[in-house]
């Protein structure tokens, strides 16, 4: 069989994903004449802001074998401290947003490494405990934003980039190189790639853990903090489908649940996805829920695809890599 | 506090590398360690040689840093180490290469190659990195492989030497080396036994832990027997034959173990037609008689397991086809299979042959629950009569039934995974490994009870790697080598030899 | 002279424990004790909420344990319902809040057009039944449950709100007061609740098929050789839930006599939280559904505690995310390992 160069074969996996978006972005310009040039880059760009956050953090949970269920309410909590810390501005309050995030991934990703828990059972209960912290902080009531014009910034837009998408892009950029070029960012890929292999081979597992959850609770806390300035308000019962979104749009894009494959690429890919979709069905008048159909029916196609498509490579790798038979012809 | 332990001598030319003494180890009841002492040289190949359950693996998983030891030193290089856990043995300069490949398919070469470095820099690009990668691919003739390219795409030959290279970019000073070429073909073999002899010229001490006497010939230069659990101080190779080294690892004699035969007669119960699937070079066809044992013997690789698995219905693909008692037998999934009348035991109970958790008497019940349940309920009572009949016959006892299986003994737990088929009435049993991992009394209890089955009329397929065992047990041998049946004949009319000859190297396959 | 090529083959020491010849590994502990065991992170958490019960006089009013029944049974019969899927090693259900909306939806639909009762509950149980059918099928096909019901859940959801556009469904003035009666003082769905954790524990605990939904969850690979099967256990599994959703939905529906996209909205959540409290093992291969039931009242119980002592949402909140915590790491210190 001929094979592919170098650079092609390493572009391949990116195939599917993004065809998928080539044919929603055809369909949403025929199909929604608002939509069209730059107002389509717009409603991505918009996507990016919220769900794209915090879909690149659950994606790098996915990535090392594990999920963070509670995105959603890390977000909230985002929310409601960077609306508490508002007046000292827009930059410190996101930033204790994120810092929030950043200190509860740690010690959820500690917990979950030290007693060596199963991360969906641990963040099923951290997520109703995250949702009452939002609740406690907020004493149970929307807070209002008062420092309005410290959100200025965030309601402008240049081309059809905003500044809450351009910070996500900064940090999908940032997640990427993390990734695919440090130490650490591969043993958090080695992780799910292998886990027993992993720890045989001598990387600190427990390390790539923490890692994993304290990116994906930083990025939530980030998108709850620049949300909450961007909306004017923060109530600590908001996001409750956002984990949905967070996860459809990685699974969309290409990142496996069981772990060890996908890049920031196909997280990026998923969103623009996702965000042309609801985008083109908001402009047709149709609720949010609809949105959440086509997510789902377009999720049960995608998984359904991947599965034809593993089955069909399992296939041939046992017949090319019978043990020694395939590497040599006979005499 | 452990006393201090004596200071050793070394040989004159080589330093001493690791030395351990009184090596301990207890798994409830059983001493799997037992005061073991163990000596390596730098620049030596010691291979390492033991039946099962010796306590081979224990020690190579004491080395590792997987397991702690309850008692004895170590010492590498003169120095008292701790080698528990995997972290301090890597610091300590250990390293090992098993038969199941650790390198990770979804990630690229180069990546594979600094897994797990500690010393590597935080920082370095994916280019960076093949570029480091060429370099370290060469000394394993791997230089040709694009680094960026993904572990899964290569061919396990080339992962397992990949895993090498990284062995050998870590530095390590003892590297173990855990039945290498078991997977793999010849070529790749004597590729692989010289970066072993090359590792050693550079002044690892190396461990070999092998089955295959051949290579302990060819490439070893000492040699420590383990038996029960105890081990023999090291021999030098040039000291030893075959028949020596048989000697020191049974201890015993061979042909007590396996039971008298009847001869067999009768139309055939099972008809196989041209069977083919993934692993198999060319398609293979046999009859089975009455009573009959049929063994499948060879390597890993040579096919032999293939066809039990197409048989048994767990292998997607299967072309040819094949009858039992007359009637065309289903190859796709267990569950058709299983109702046609056949069991299957896989090599790996751990893995797929029981249920841990689940008591013994849910594991022996597991396929014929609905034969003791009426309209879907199930009737204790029944239920555990045939449980203890099945347990009686094969010497489990009767009082573990409650327990969870995995606290059973590997012989008892292979009782368990063979014994819950009876209550099915088979027509045939196929059987991967049917004794690995028993000890000596539960294998000849095994051994008896499905002979006495095959008297009142089940046959059996075994595939075995155990050549020994398969021509003491077996009426008909067929021969596997490389995916292709090379001789099948009635158990008198094999050797041992000849039957080795075949599965390691048969007449008129190339060389 | 040559040696002979004799090749000396010692199968691979294939299982981690070495097996000395003759040696017998020790007894386990009795079965009592065992499932004390097992059990201890619960009885610790009921140890817990009796002293927090002695602290709080309100509590023992007949009154206000019938409240707590009453909360607990509709998160309890789906709990008992989730129980079959986690078993089966299929762990939660993701599609549960939007399935309970789907059943309350299309019951109080029909009743509100004047259709039978008896009939509308069956068409409702029927249709989740089918629903659950199609997620049972894709998972056994090989898709991630995770992902079929995460999916499955989103589409339920935008079905139900095209149906409804959006709306209020009410049952018009429909005779269905009988579903929020209390015969006897206890509200129906306590007895509903009995009954379906009743039966659904003898049918996991005596029959073949509660044996096998049991064994697929042990492992799977081994449930597959042994030959079961494998498609036809998963898919009960779906269907046994769903005839549980069903059921809660249609109480929910005749409780409150509306129902909206808000309705039963948390259900998902409050479920695995029920069945994750009970101590049944996400992997699969242990638990019951009796202890989902259990899960449920603790849950119940500590919300009903914390509410009597004046605690915040949020704080209540926080109350029972802990449990849940608290329950999931006394077991996992104690299983040694979860399997991830």
């Amino acid at each position: 069989m001929k094979r592919l160069t170098p650079k092609l074969g390493r572009l391949l996996p990116y195939a599917g994903p993004a065809t998928v978006l080539i044919a929603v972005w055809i369909a949403v310009v025929i199909s929604t004449p608002s939509l069209r040039g730059e107002s389509g880059g717009y409603v991505i760009a918009l996507n990016f802001e919220l769900v794209g956050l915090v879909a690149v953090g659950v994606a790098i949970t996915m990535v090392a074998g594990e999920l963070d269920l509670s995105v959603g309410s890390m977000a909230a909590v985002g929310g409601v401290v960077a609306i508490k810390v508002s007046n000292a501005g827009l930059v410190p309050a996101v930033l204790a947003a994120t810092l929030a995030g950043t200190l509860v991934g740690t010690l959820q990703g500690y917990l979950i490494a030290r007693l060596k828990i199963n991360s969906l059972v641990f963040t099923i209960g951290t997520l109703i405990v995250l949702r009452g912290v939002a609740y406690v902080i907020a004493r149970n009531e929307p807070l209002p934003l008062s420092n309005f014009g410290a959100a200025d910034i965030l309601l402008q837009r240049w081309w059809f980039l905003t500044a809450g998408s351009i910070v996500a892009l900064a940090v999908f950029v940032v997640l990427g190189v993390f990734m695919s070029s440090t130490r650490f960012g591969r043993e958090v890929r080695a992780l799910g790639g292998g886990r027993t292999e992993a720890e045989a081979a001598g990387v600190r597992t427990d390390r790539a853990i923490v890692l994993a959850f304290a990116i994906s609770a930083t990025c939530a806390g980030l998108a709850g903090g620049l949300a909450s300035f961007k909306d004017g308000s923060a109530v600590p019962w908001a996001y409750p489908d956002l984990l949905l979104s967070g996860v459809a749009a990685a699974l969309i894009g290409g990142i496996a649940l069981a772990g060890g494959r996908g890049t920031v690429w196909n997280v990026a890919i998923g969103v623009a996805i996702l965000g042309l979709l609801s985008g083109a069905l908001t402009a047709h008048g149709a609720q949010d829920s609809l949105s959440q159909l086509f997510t789902g029916a377009l999720l049960l196609i995608i998984a359904t695809a991947e599965l034809g498509g593993r089955r069909l490579r399992a296939r041939r790798l046992m017949r090319d890599r019978s043990f020694g038979l395939a590497a040599e012809p006979d005499a | 506090m452990p006393v201090e332990p004596p200071t050793p001598k070394a040989d004159g030319q080589h330093p001493l590398r690791l030395q351990m003494s009184g090596m301990s180890k207890r798994y409830g009841a059983v001493q799997a360690l037992d005061a073991v002492d163990f000596e390596l040289r730098a620049g030596e190949v010691m291979a390492l040689l033991g039946e099962n359950g010796a306590g081979k693996s224990t020690l190579v998983k004491v080395l590792t840093g997987l397991v702690d030891a309850d008692d004895g030193h170590v010492r590498v290089d003169g120095e008292v180490v701790h080698l528990f856990p995997t972290s301090r043995s890597q610091a300590a300069g250990v390293a090992a290469v098993q038969q199941e490949i650790s390198c990770i398919p979804s990630m690229s070469i180069a990546e594979n190659l600094v897994l797990g470095d500690q010393a590597a820099g935080a920082f370095t690009s994916p280019r960076r990195l093949a570029a480091d990668a060429r370099a370290l691919l060469e000394p394993v003739g791997l230089q040709h492989l694009d680094p960026r390219r993904l572990v899964e795409e290569i061919s396990v030959a080339e992962s397992q030497l990949v895993e090498i290279a990284r062995v050998l970019a870590r530095k390590a000073k003892i590297v173990i080396f855990d039945e290498p070429t078991a997977a793999l073909s010849d070529a790749d073999i004597t590729r692989v036994l010289a970066m072993v002899r090359e590792l050693a010229r550079r002044g690892c001490g190396v461990i070999y832990v092998t089955h295959r006497l051949r290579e302990v010939f060819e490439i070893a230069d000492r040699v420590t027997v383990m038996r029960n659990g105890s081990s023999l101080p090291p021999i030098a190779v040039e000291d030893l034959d075959v028949d020596r080294v048989i000697t020191l690892l049974l201890g015993r004699r061979l042909e007590s173990m396996f039971p008298s035969r009847e001869p067999l007669s009768g139309e055939p119960v099972l008809v196989v037609d041209r069977l083919q699937a993934a692993g198999l070079a060319e398609p293979v066809s046999f009859e089975l008689r009455p009573g009959e044992i049929l063994g499948l013997s060879g390597q890993i690789g040579s096919g032999a397991n293939v066809v039990l698995r197409a048989l048994a219905g767990t292998v997607p693909g299967v072309q040819g086809s094949a009858t039992l008692r007359g009637r065309p037998l289903p190859l796709r999934g267990r569950h058709a299979s299983t109702r046609a009348g056949v069991g299957y035991c896989s090599d790996d109970r751990k893995k797929d042959g029981f249920f841990a958790g689940r008591s013994t008497r849910e594991n022996l019940s597991a396929p014929w629950l609905s034969g003791v349940a009426r309209g879907g309920w199930v009737s204790r009572r029944r239920e555990r009569e045939r449980a203890n009949a099945i347990a009686g016959s094969f010497a489990i006892d009767q009082s573990r039934l409650r327990s969870p299986v995995q606290t059973l003994s590997g012989g008892n737990q292979q009782k368990v995974v063979l014994g819950k088929w009876l209550g099915t009435d088979p027509a045939i049993l196929l059987v991967e490994e049917p004794t690995r991992g028993v000890d000596v009394g539960a294998r000849a209890e095994i051994n008896h009870k499905l002979r006495e089955l095959c008297a009142e009329g089940l046959s059996i397929v075994l595939a075995s790697s155990d050549t020994n065992e398969v021509l003491g047990f077996c009426d008909t041998i067929a021969t596997f080598y490389r995916g292709r049946m090379t001789d099948v004949r009635s158990h008198e009319h094999w050797t041992e030899e000849e039957m080795v000859r075949e599965v390691m190297h048969p007449v008129g396959a190339p060389s | 002279m040559t040696k002979p090529e004799a090749m000396i083959s010692f199968s691979d020491e294939g299982t981690t424990e070495p097996v000395a010849p003759g040696a017998e590994p020790p007894r386990s502990p009795s079965p009592v004790r065992a499932a004390l065991v097992a059990r201890a992170p619960l009885l610790f958490l009921v140890a817990l909420l009796a002293v927090a019960i002695m602290v709080t006089p309100e509590f023992g009013t007949a009154a206000n344990v019938k409240a707590i029944l009453a909360n607990a049974a509709i998160i309890g019969i789906v709990a008992v319902g989730t129980t079959f899927i986690t078993l089966s090693g299929n762990m939660v259900s993701l599609a549960v809040s939007q399935s309970g909306m789907l059943a309350a939806v299309v019951f109080l639909s029909c009743v509100g057009h004047g259709w039978n009762q008896v009939l509308a509950v069956v068409v409702v149980i029927a249709l989740l039944v089918a629903v659950g059918i199609a997620q049972g099928g894709l998972v056994a096909a090989g898709l991630n449950p995770i992902v079929v019901t995460l999916a499955a859940g989103a589409i339920v959801l935008g079905v139900v709100a095209q149906l409804t556009g959006g709306s209020t469904i009410t049952s018009h003035g429909a005779d269905i007061g009988w579903i929020a009666s209390t015969p006897l003082g206890i509200p129906l769905s306590v007895y509903v609740f009995a009954a379906v954790t009743g039966l659904a524990t003898v049918l996991t605990g005596k029959t073949v098929l509660g044996r096998r939904l049991t064994l697929l969850g042990a492992n799977r690979s081994s449930a597959d050789f042994s030959g079961l099967p494998i498609a036809r256990t998963t898919i009960w599994a779906f269907v046994l839930l769903s005839v549980g959703i069903a059921l809660a939905g249609i109480l929910v529906g005749g409780g409150l006599l509306s129902a909206n996209l808000d309705t039963l909205n948390t259900l998902s959540i409050d479920v695995a939280a029920a069945v994750l409290v009970g101590g049944t093992a996400i992997q699969g291969g242990d638990g019951s559904p009796l202890r989902s039931a259990v899960g449920a009242c603790v849950i119940a119980t500590a919300n009903n505690v914390m509410l009597l002592n004046g605690f915040s949402l949020g704080v209540r909140q926080v109350g029972s995310g802990l449990t849940v915590l608290i329950v999931v790491v006394m077991l996992a210190l104690q299983r040694g390992r979860t399997v991830r």
